[in-house]
This record gives C-alpha cells, sequence and structure tokens, in this order.
C-alpha cells in the first residue's frame, strides 16, 4: 500500500511545486522591486521551505537537498543577516531552474546549473564573523574547498563513526535506520553494515539487533550535531566518533562523491585490477600473445576511465598525494607504455616493460588499498608515475578529464555492443549472457550520459534498455523488430558520439558494417503529465449538466407508455420533438463542459516568459519591455504543453535578434528601451498567438540572397518574390542552419522546427515585418485538437471535410468571372485577387460542370488560395481521427471523421493541399 | 474510531497523511494552517493533532500554544512535523507544548509508527 502512496504523493507533489514555482518565481521578481519587503522575503522562505519539506517526503532527496543550500541562504535573509541584493534574487530565480530541472529528472543526477548556484550561494553567506557557529549544517552541500574561513563553525570534516547497538535496542522502541539517516541529514554519510554476527538463520533471534555499523561522514555540523543524533539511544549502543586520518583528500572524495558511485566504483576496480594482473601474469609468460595484451590494455583502459569518472565528480582539488588522482594517472601512464605494441605488426612487448607493468599493477593496488581506507598514497608510487612519463598529467584540467573519461568509457561500451551485435548475428551461442553484456554496457553509457549531460542519448539508451529489459526477462530470442529498434537506436546513440568527439574518431572500428548515420533531432517522444487540474466551478457544472440529463432521459419512457396506450400520434409526435431538443441541448452543453476541462488560459504556457525575457535582456545588456495581452484565452491543454518551447524559441529570436541594443536604438531615433508584445485572441474558430516586437525587422534582400545561395530557391524565383513571401523562406529548413544568417538578417536559427512544431498542432504560423519597424509572428492555433468545426463540401462527387479554421471566406460567383493567366486561374474575390484551384483536380477527381463556381479562400501559412469545390453541403462538428496504416503517407488528408450517420468522409489538410498545388504548377 | 487532526500547508504532504492514516483506520480532519485548524477544530473531539512548523496566518508553534492554552485539548498529543534544520525549533515547540516531532521527509511506515506510539 505504502508505494501506492507514494506514487500518488509524487504526483500530487509535482502538481504541487509546479505551484510553488511559479510563486517563487513571481516573490522573487516582485522582490527584485521591492527588495526590503519581508513580506516578499517570507513568502520566498516559506514557498522554499515547503519544496523542501514536502519533496523530501515524497522521496526527491535530490530535491531536498539542493533546497536545503538555498533555504539556508533565504532563512538568513529572513532573519535580517543578509541583505537581500539583486544577487540573492538572482541566484534565487536561477534555483527555481534548477529545481524545475531535476524535478523533471528521474534519475539522481545532478542537472546543469546545479553547482554554479550552489557555488553562487555559498558565496553569499557571510562570513563567519557576522554568523557564528549557530547553525549546524549551513554549509552542507556547499562546495567543499571553498571552505569556510578559519574560525568558521561550517568546516567540512570527515568523520568515522562506528555505531554497535546493544542487543536489546529495539525493546526501548528506538530503530538504528532513523539514526543512520539522522547522520545522512547532516551531510554525504557512506554507510557500511557490518553483518558478521548474524546468526545462522534458526538461532536468529527477530526481535534482537545483531547488526552494526560504520559511518563515513563528510558533514560542517561539527561533533555536538553528530552525537545530537544519537541523544536518545546513548544507553542503547556504544558509539565512537573520530575525525579521518587524511582529512583533505577523504573531505573532497566522500563529501562530493553519492557513497552509490563510490561502492560501484570500487567493486569495479577490484574486479579490473583481479583482471589486469592475470592478464599481465600471462603476458609474462608470452610476450608475443596480442589477446593478453589486448586484454590487459583493455583492462587498464577501464580503471582509467572509471577512476576519471569519479575524479571528475569530486568538487574540491584532491591533494596530489591522495591516491584516486594517482591512480588515474598510474593508469593513464600504464595505458600509454602498453599502447605502442598493440598494433598487428608492432613487436612482442619486452620483458622489461612487462616488469614495469607488474609494478604498475601492484602500486595500484596498493593505491586503491589506501583509497578504500581513506588514507594518502604512498610516495613510492610517485617516483612509479615517474618512470612512466606520467607526471605530466597533472596539469590536465578536471574538465578534460572528465570528457576525457567520458570518451574512454563511452567508446569502450560502444564497441563492446558492437561485438554483441555481431555475436548475435552469429547466433551460436547462448542469447542470454549475450544480452546482458549489451544491458550492462547500456546501463554504463547512460550513466556517463547522465554525468556528461548529454541529455538527447537518454531517449535512445533508454529504448534499448527496455528492450533488453523485457528480453532478458523473458527469457525468448529477439524478434526481428527487436532487432532492428535496437540497432536503430544503436546507432543514434554512435552518431550522437560521435558528435561529441572532437577528434571524430569513430569508436565503431570494430564493426564497419554499422556505418553512423545521422539521428533523426526530433526523434524524442514529447514527454508531457498526464494529470489534469480542474476548476472545482467546471466539474460541477459538468455534474449539473449529467443531472439534466438523466432528468430528460425520463421523458422517453413516458413517450412509449403513450404510444403504447394510443395516444394520438400528433401530440407523441411533439412531445417526443421537444424531448429531442431537450436532449440535444444538453448533449451540446455537455459538449461544452468537457471541452472546458481540457481546456486552460494559455496563462500556464505564458507565465515562463517574463522570467526569460528578463534574463535574456539582462544576459544581452539590453532593455526590454514586455507587454502580455489575453492570458484569460483559453487553449486545449495538449496545444498549451506544445507550444510552449515553440513560443521561447521565438520571443528568444525577438530578444536576441529583433531588437537592437539601447545605443542602436537611439541613433535610430527610437526609445532605448524596445518592446516586445506577446498577444493572444481569438480569430476565425481558432486562437492566434502573437509575438511582436519594435526591433529592426527582417531584411528581405539578405533572406532571398541567402536562400539563392543555398539553392532553396532559384534566382528568377527570388527575384520575382514580394517582400512578404520573401520573409517566409526563414521558415524554410536550410536557410535555418545556415548559422550566419543571424548576423546578416538578425534572425533565424531553427525556425523550421517552430514551424514544424506547430504544424504538428494543426496550426498555421506567418512572419511580417517592416524593416526598421519590427517583426511580428503570428502562430494560429485551433482551440481543440479532438473536436474541430469543419465545412461539408463536394468535390468530384465525392464528398469531404475542409477545417473552418482554414477558412477565411466562402463565395459563390459565376464560372465567367474566374479569368486563365498563363497557367493560372485567378478571381477577385471582395477586391482582392487570388488563385484558384480545383480541388477535384488536385485530388485527381473530375470536376463538376456546375454554372457557378463554389470557392473557400483558404489560408495557408503565409498565403491565401481558393479552392473551388463542386458544392459547399453544411457546417458541421466533427472529431477528427488521425490516419493510420499507411494512410498517414496521405498529406493532403489530416484525418477522418464519422459522420452521424456513420459514414466516413476524408478531412483535408489546406496545408498539404497547398503543396500540391505547387508541385502541379512545377509541372 | 481516533479523530487526528493534521496542518500542513502543503497540499501533498496533507494527502499522503491523511491517505496513510485513513487507510490505517483513523478519522482525518485537514487543515492547511493554524487559523483554519482552530476554527474546524470548534470543541470537536480529538485524539491527536499532527502540525507542520511553518506555515502562513498561524504557524504551527502558536497553533500548538492555542490548543495548549485550550482546557478541552490540555493532554491531546501534539506531534511537530519538523526538517532538520530547525533543530533549536524543537526546544521551542517542546516549550510550546508538543508532545513529540517527527523529521522531515518521512515515510508512511514511520509516521504511522510514531502516530501509534502516541495513540497507545
Amino acid at each position: 500500500m505504502s508505494s501506492d502512496v507514494l506514487e500518488q504523493m509524487r504526483t500530487a507533489f509535482k502538481a504541487e511545486a509546479l505551484d510553488l514555482l511559479i510563486e517563487l518565481d513571481s516573490s522573487l521578481l516582485a522582490l527584485e522591486e521591492k527588495s526590503g519587503d519581508p513580506a516578499l522575503v517570507h513568502r520566498v522562505f516559506r514557498a522554499i521551505h515547503t519544496l523542501k519539506g514536502s519533496g523530501g517526503t515524497a522521496g526527491f532527496k535530490h530535491l531536498a537537498r539542493f533546497t536545503h543550500t538555498v533555504e539556508e541562504v533565504f532563512d538568513l535573509a529572513r532573519g535580517g543577516h543578509l541583505a537581500v541584493t539583486a544577487e540573492l534574487v538572482d541566484c534565487g530565480l536561477k534555483a527555481c531552474d534548477v529545481i524545475r530541472l531535476i524535478l523533471g529528472e528521474t534519475a539522481d543526477a545532478t542537472v546543469a546549473g546545479e553547482e554554479d548556484v550552489v557555488r553562487a550561494l555559498s558565496q553569499l553567506l557571510p562570513g563567519a564573523a557576522e554568523y557564528p557557529a549557530s547553525k549546524p549544517g549551513a554549509a552542507a552541500a556547499a562546495p567543499l574547498g571553498q571552505s569556510a574561513p578559519p574560525g568558521g563553525a561550517t568546516r567540512q570534516a570527515a568523520y568515522e563513526i562506528v555505531l554497535k547497538p546493544k542487543r536489546r535496542i529495539f525493546y526501548s522502541g528506538a530503530d538504528p535506520v532513523t539514526l543512520l539517516d539522522g547522520l545522512r541529514s547532516l551531510g554525504q554519510a557512506h554507510i557500511t553494515a557490518q553483518m558478521e554476527q548474524v546468526p545462522a538463520l534458526r538461532s536468529l533471534d527477530p526481535e534482537q539487533c545483531y547488526l552494526w555499523w560504520k559511518i563515513l561522514l563528510v558533514t560542517g555540523a561539527g561533533l555536538a550535531a553528530i552525537r545530537d543524533v544519537f541523544v536518545f539511544v546513548e544507553e542503547e549502543c556504544e558509539l565512537s566518533v573520530q575525525l579521518l586520518e587524511d582529512q583533505a583528500g577523504a573531505v573532497a572524495i566522500l563529501g562530493s562523491v553519492p557513497p552509490e558511485s563510490l561502492q560501484l566504483f570500487k567493486a569495479e576496480c577490484e574486479d579490473l585490477l583481479q583482471q589486469i594482473e592475470n592478464e599481465a601474469l600471462s603476458l609474462e609468460k608470452r610476450p608475443a600473445s596480442k589477446d593478453s595484451l589486448d586484454a590487459l590494455f583493455r583492462g587498464v583502459h577501464s580503471l582509467k576511465g572509471n577512476a576519471g569518472v569519479l575524479l571528475g565528480q569530486v568538487e574540491a582539488p584532491l591533494p596530489e598525494d591522495h591516491p584516486l588522482p594517482l591512480l588515474h594517472r598510474a593508469s593513464h601512464g600504464l595505458e600509454s607504455l602498453l599502447h605502442p605494441f598493440r598494433g598487428a605488426d608492432a613487436p612482442p612487448v619486452p620483458a622489461r616493460t612487462v616488469q614495469t607493468a607488474l609494478e604498475t599493477c601492484d602500486a595500484i593496488r596498493t593505491l586503491f588499498g589506501s583509497l578504500a581506507q581513506n588514507a594518502a598514497g604512498s610516495l613510492a608510487s610517485l617516483k612509479l608515475l615517474e618512470r612512466l612519463g606520467a607526471r605530466g598529467d597533472l596539469s590536465e584540467t578536471p574538465d578534460t578529464v572528465r570528457s576525457a573519461a567520458f570518451l574512454n568509457t563511452t567508446s569502450q561500451c560502444v564497441e563492446t555492443i558492437a561485438r554483441c551485435f555481431h555475436r548475435l548475428e552469429m547466433g551460436n551461442e547462448e542469447k542470454g549472457p549475450v544480452l546482458e553484456t549489451y544491458r550492462r554496457s547500456v546501463r554504463t553509457l547512460s550513466a556517463a550520459a547522465q554525468y556528461q549531460k548529454c541529455p538527447e542519448l537518454e531517449a535512445p539508451l533508454a529504448e534499448q534498455l527496455q528492450i533488453l529489459d523485457a528480453a532478458i526477462r523473458s527469457g525468448a530470442p529477439l524478434a526481428r523488430a527487436e532487432r532492428t529498434s535496437l540497432d536503430k537506436a544503436f546507432r543514434s546513440v554512435c552518431s550522437i558520439l560521435d558528435r561529441l568527439d572532437p577528434a571524430g574518431s569513430s569508436p565503431m572500428t570494430s564493426d564497419p558494417s554499422n556505418a553512423p548515420q545521422k539521428a533523426p533531432a526530433d526523434e524524442r517522444h514529447p514527454v508531457s503529465t498526464s494529470t489534469i487540474r480542474i476548476d472545482q466551478e467546471k466539474l460541477d457544472r459538468l455534474m449539473r449538466v449529467v443531472g439534466e440529463l438523466l432528468v430528460a432521459r425520463g421523458a422517453f419512457p413516458l413517450l412509449v407508455q403513450k404510444l403504447n396506450e394510443g395516444s394520438d400520434a400528433a401530440g407523441v409526435a411533439r412531445d417526443l420533438k421537444e424531448a429531442g431538443a431537450a436532449i440535444s441541448r444538453i448533449s451540446g452543453e455537455l459538449q461544452t463542459s468537457v471541452m472546458s476541462i481540457r481546456m486552460l488560459p494559455v496563462k500556464t504556457a505564458f507565465q515562463k516568459i517574463p522570467r526569460l525575457v528578463r534574463d535574456l535582456a539582462r544576459s544581452l545588456g539590453k532593455e526590454v519591455r514586455l507587454v502580455i495581452e489575453g492570458e484569460g484565452i483559453e487553449l486545449d491543454k495538449t496545444i498549451l504543453e506544445q507550444i510552449g518551447d515553440p513560443l521561447v524559441h521565438v520571443i528568444r529570436n525577438s530578444v536576441d535578434h529583433g531588437l537592437e541594443t539601447p545605443p542602436e536604438r537611439l541613433a535610430a531615433g527610437k526609445d532605448p528601451s524596445g518592446q516586445v508584445t506577446l498577444r493572444a485572441a481569438h480569430e476565425a474558430g481558432g486562437v492566434v498567438i502573437e509575438v511582436a516586437d519594435d526591433g529592426r525587422g527582417l531584411d528581405a534582400a539578405a533572406l532571398k540572397r541567402k536562400a539563392v545561395e543555398n539553392r532553396l530557391v532559384t534566382e528568377e524565383a527570388a527575384a520575382a518574390m514580394s517582400e512578404e513571401a520573401a520573409f517566409q523562406l526563414i521558415f524554410l529548413p536550410g536557410l535555418s542552419t545556415a548559422a550566419k544568417v543571424t548576423d546578416v538578417s538578425g534572425r533565424g536559427v531553427g525556425m523550421d522546427v517552430v514551424r514544424s512544431n506547430i504544424r504538428n498542432l494543426q496550426g498555421t504560423v506567418e512572419i511580417r515585418s517592416r524593416r526598421g519597424f519590427g517583426t511580428a509572428l503570428r502562430i494560429k492555433l485551433p482551440t481543440s485538437l479532438m473536436i474541430s468545426k469543419g465545412i461539408l463540401l463536394e468535390a468530384g462527387g465525392e464528398e469531404y471535410i475542409l477545417p473552418l479554421s482554414n477558412i477565411c471566406d466562402m463565395v459563390k460567383m459565376p464560372r465567367a468571372e474566374a479569368h486563365q493567366y498563363r497557367d493560372l486561374k485567378l478571381a477577385q474575390v471582395r477586391g482582392r485577387i487570388y488563385p484558384i484551384f480545383s480541388l477535384a483536380d488536385l485530388l485527381g477527381l473530375t470536376p463538376s460542370r456546375e454554372p457557378d463556381l463554389s470557392i473557400a479562400i483558404v489560408e495557408a501559412g503565409a498565403s491565401k488560395y481558393g479552392l473551388s469545390v463542386d458544392r459547399f453541403v453544411t457546417e458541421l462538428e466533427v472529431l477528427v481521427k488521425p490516419l493510420t496504416g499507411g494512410l498517414e503517407k496521405c498529406k493532403e488528408f489530416q484525418g477522418a471523421a464519422i459522420m452521424g450517420d456513420g459514414r466516413v468522409v476524408l478531412v483535408l489538410n489546406a496545408l498539404e493541399c497547398h503543396c500540391l498545388e505547387q508541385t502541379h504548377a512545377a509541372r | 474510531m481516533k479523530t487526528i487532526l493534521t496542518v500542513d500547508d502543503s497540499a501533498s504532504l496533507r494527502q499522503m497523511t491523511s491517505m496513510v492514516l485513513r487507510g490505517a483506520g483513523y478519522d482525518v480532519i485537514e487543515a492547511v494552517d493554524g487559523v483554519d485548524a482552530l476554527s474546524k477544530l470548534n470543541g470537536r473531539e480529538l485524539d491527536m493533532v499532527l502540525t507542520d512548523l511553518n506555515m502562513p496566518n498561524m504557524d504551527g508553534l502558536e497553533f500548538t500554544r492555542r490548543v495548549r492554552a485550550t482546557p478541552q485539548y490540555k493532554f491531546v498529543p501534539i506531534v511537530l512535523l519538523t526538517t532538520e534544520s530547525q533543530a533549536e525549533k524543537k526546544q521551542e515547540g517542546k516549550a510550546a507544548g508538543a508532545t513529540a516531532w517527527i523529521v522531515k521527509p518521512f515515510d508512511p511506515e514511520q509516521l504511522l509508527a510514531v502516530v501509534r506510539k502516541v495513540l497507545r
């Protein structure tokens, strides 16, 4: 039951956390203006405090850890011990971002920016003089190395704690686990349970405590705080607390590396060392054996990789004689020593080298031993390093250590996986172990990806893991489809890694058949939250309507009774008509109510914009006024969730490229502060979101030039293009990736992605601009993806539905009024000239020869055109279902709808019909 | 059936405590802060109070004092929900009349263990 409760609580907490973040964001922004307001500081503190407390209880341990640091700082501000400065507010806002990221994270990994915020916060903390020792754990999560000034009570220290509860401790109601948790809350605790006193099962008394614990704890809380944890059980256990011998090293490693990583590292190193030693010995016997050499090399390589990963996690610089960097360097030295002998025609390994290798193995084992015991490294190993020529490695910055370790690890895993594929292909061995190896490598890869912050790797890795998990669980051989998806996901991993590898070396050397291919950029599955929070009022209305429906239903049995009794037919017919009308009214209301539940105000998507604009303006040195209008307009939840990213992109473009710097604006005779307007409004059955700036505007000539250069349009086409049409070039994929366009026209990266995102939502986007006056981007969206209004029409004897949101006008005109101009049929509708296309022609049908033309003026992106049909039948509401089973390739239809009488009618996609025309026109 | 009043401004925490307690067969009254809690008490029979410390309007300490000052609830156990950074608050809480405390974060088992212990 309890895991259910926790799961529900997690969901509830996530929803609450989003509210709290908004509260936090807005309080902080308000605080920026009224910096002294104590009520605001309290609000900020309370929001963080709740995030920490509830988050921790809901199992968001990482979040609790991080918010703890933030809370400490604002606690000081609350008590008046710390001035509320712009930096503090800035830190707070950045902390909000980090919290958002942590909430999205499933694993307990450090998220982008987290360390920066923690560092910035710790710098805000006042010196020890102003803020005496009363706060235990104030710097518990602060970066080490920047330890508090001398005399400060928050200095980190490493302790060894031995906790031996008395056998009868349970009788006093005490629980050792809560004691351990108490220690964990003080800092980074590495806990090892000692089990040697646990007796055989038959003589075990469950009411006795046989376990005891050794805990390595890094904390700034001080001895008193540690003792405090055990205050209620002093008589119930033996306790010893001692400072560790090598303080600096122990604090650095134990304090910043999560206990799980350290344990994993130790276990893996143990295995690797065993392997290395064995291989070195067999190499000694047969120096020409390439197999032994390769195995030895691989082992050393992994060891170096593991040590590098661990080293990268350590935040503070380690003392030079600490075993970990020595271990890393020794393995690196050994690796370089062995490398020259690896080639196919390399000489056998000389005895002297084997001897050095063996000595290095011994040294590594010694180092490993002192690492495990948290002691300092020995000087003997320093001498050995000199012999290996590995002294120079000291200059490696942690960053290069990090990425080198990352590349080492990943290239190895990729190699292993490629081998697994090969083995699976051969098919002459047991599948289980191969899959296990595969899975292990994928896991290592995903740990490495998290560590190096490569989120794009996660999706393909998770996909592989899922398939492998299932396959290993079921024990059945892999199906062809599973193999294909494994292969595909693996290839996209390879290509991502290739891009990350600065040397560009392909890690796929061992399997040339798997040529890496470019992974599709937007293959990631859209992630959306599955809960929805509903206004109580909306639910109440729904209940009321359902009640009415039940009452209306009651009319029918009465009518049946009347008919049975033979009442007059006309009277019954009248009653029936009334009952039908009531039902139809109620079902209409029911539909509106249910739809409205899915509808949320655009405010939810606009909320993050002020913060974004503020940060951008700050970092770019621009002055920006943001005007938001129409926040209350409602859109379908799905649309809102997916419009956020494109919106951010567009706003960023406006501030970054659209608006000029204050001096430029002054020179152009404008107000030095630019304005960005974000506006939502109802229009033609949908919603329009407009992002407008009063910046420099687009340069049509530059856009045309760029498009011609990139061969997206011909020179003639570009010359004939109107300015308005030229602006739309910005949405072409080829144009946007050319980074230079940013300099030329002042706009443009990724607009094609914006457009495709919006098209996926069945929306359209167009851009308008005037040089020197600004640019406006209009995103037109349907209010709901589920139900849309459309016009039922006939063309070539078939029925189709055209969504109303695409139609701006409908007219009927005599055939003679449409004129043929070269290949194009043109017609004048309300003073404007439109090209007219026959829908039947486009779909390859025969149009009827009605005397009058029925034309719908259709909006497709920026252009409008007329679609002539045989006749318009009626307006109706339809539930559009997407086409599947191969039919989705018919782009000219966005889906199908089932009519009231059960017929299926195709729904046209106005945008793609437009493309059909272009292909027709080209012919 | 025993009745427990749980006071917390965090909705998710309230949800969890009340689900766990109801699941264990207790009757639960929920309140969002001290003021809300006092108004919901209003002379009702009560077996235990579970309250957060840091809340808007009226915090947990003041609420604890008010409850203790009411003759009807003079002996009702009051358990505080604290976070580890509020070590000194524990003392204040004790002075205000609290019976025990639970340190956040906690899990359902810990919560029930404390509740059972206090109600025994």
